[in-house]
């Protein structure tokens, strides 16, 4: 497993709690580097858990923050061209993050080319709800490792904010409604 | 009661709301008890997600205690502590028979505006958009679940609120990322973004292929 982000409390949580070999792209070149870990192959298959607001460092990135600003692309698509150019030829690109319109820029011709198969969509919750839950309760999985802040409904406004700006290390709320937090 | 309400770009206010009531004979109202922001609301909070209108209640993510069901349901009963998907599906039609979830035919009442962009459309979902269904979110006091024999899972006391209540949505959304990789054992997989779903992901492709 790989992990790719640029904020470190998030690369730390992936590497000591999920156990995964981390990457900040800030520091490194992705696609280089991941082909170097893969014996020249590339990864068998990609997640894009990112979805349309990507964040990224190539010009790519810079052309989609640039477009969406001006109402001209509906989605920055950057990590997703990422997922598509990196994945070894036949292998699968996953995506749970959301992507809402119109893809700009989008390299079809390479999926195309290696022979994806692009696997996506909203989840279908009702199908893995009860094995999960078996999960939990087996000891299996705690996903409460992901909770790093605890308010009530009063506290919502300045948590989006800080939510969406990753501050104070946030990475996920949690609200409880009756002031229990 | 108390909800958290959109008014527009970067513009989340809690708000006094009239509480839920039933609508329909499936409906239950759920005394909610936790409710998550997820990554998908800050589309919403960064005004990315059209067809929001100022008031609507936001959240998709929550569980809570059963507090009043309708005459039409037959699973649950008042006092049953459960947890909502977030998507909303009817359990009837030809997607829902087929597992596919979350492209219900019968839980969107404004599916035809999701037709213009999409051909056709998927599931309605909580506090996501009037093109989405329109139905308030979970980040409040109670919510009204629609379906509500279908979709919310009842979970044990020996479990606390927050070990079950991503079931709601990110940990089942990161698990299905996994699987959708057909892992097999020694399989490299690689995940952009290490947000709440990435982390899912990252753990649920280790249950599903244990050296990758």
């Amino acid at each position: 497993m790989i992990a790719i982000d640029r904020f470190p409390e998030r690369l730390t949580l992936a590497a000591r709690h999920s156990r995964a070999e981390v990457l900040n792209y800030m520091d490194v070149d992705i696609a280089e580097t991941l082909r170097a870990m893969t014996g020249g192959q590339g990864p068998d298959a990609c997640i894009d858990a990112v979805g349309l607001e990507a964040h990224g460092t190539t010009l790519d990135a810079w052309y989609d923050l640039a477009k969406t600003s001006m109402f001209m692309a509906t989605d920055r698509t950057h990590a997703l061209r990422q997922a598509i150019a990196c994945c070894r030829k036949g292998g699968t690109v996953s995506i749970p993050g959301v992507y809402g319109g119109l893809l700009d820029k989008f390299p079809l011709g390479a999926a195309f080319a290696k022979g994806l198969t692009l696997k996506m969509g909203q989840t279908h919750m009702h199908k893995y709800m009860p094995g999960l839950l078996d999960r939990i309760e087996r000891g299996e999985i705690d996903p409460s490792f992901i909770i790093t802040h605890r308010v009530t409904l009063n506290d919502a406004p300045n948590m989006y904010q800080v939510f969406r700006d990753k501050k104070d290390d946030c990475i996920k709320v949690v609200m409880k409604p009756d002031g229990r937090a | 009661m108390k909800a958290v309400c959109y008014y527009g770009k970067e513009d989340v206010r809690v708000e006094t709301v009239p509480d839920p009531t039933i609508v329909n004979p499936r409906d239950a109202i759920v005394k909610v008890t936790a409710t998550a922001i997820c990554g998908s609301d800050l589309h919403i909070y960064d005004g990315f997600i059209p067809t929001m209108k100022r008031g609507d209640i936001l959240g998709h993510e929550f569980m809570g205690e059963v507090v009043e069901v309708g005459p039409g349901n037959k699973r649950l009963n008042v006092g049953d502590r459960v947890v909502v998907p977030f998507t909303i599906a009817c359990g009837n039609c030809f997607y829902c028979k087929e597992q596919l979830w979350s492209l219900c035919d019968n839980s969107n009442p404004n599916a035809w505006m999701l037709e213009q962009i999409t051909g056709f459309s998927g599931s309605a979902l909580f506090g996501y958009s009037h093109m989405y269904g329109g139905y308030p979110g979970g980040q409040a006091e109670y919510a009204r679940v629609p379906f509500s024999d279908v979709g919310p899972l009842k979970v044990p006391q020996s479990l606390s609120d927050e070990q079950v209540l991503f079931l709601s949505d990110i940990l089942p959304t990161g698990y299905m990322a996994a699987d959708n990789c057909s892992i097999r054992p020694g399989d490299t997989v690689a995940v952009w973004g290490c947000g709440p779903v990435g982390q899912f992901a990252i753990q649920s492709a280790f249950l599903l292929g244990p050296n990758a």
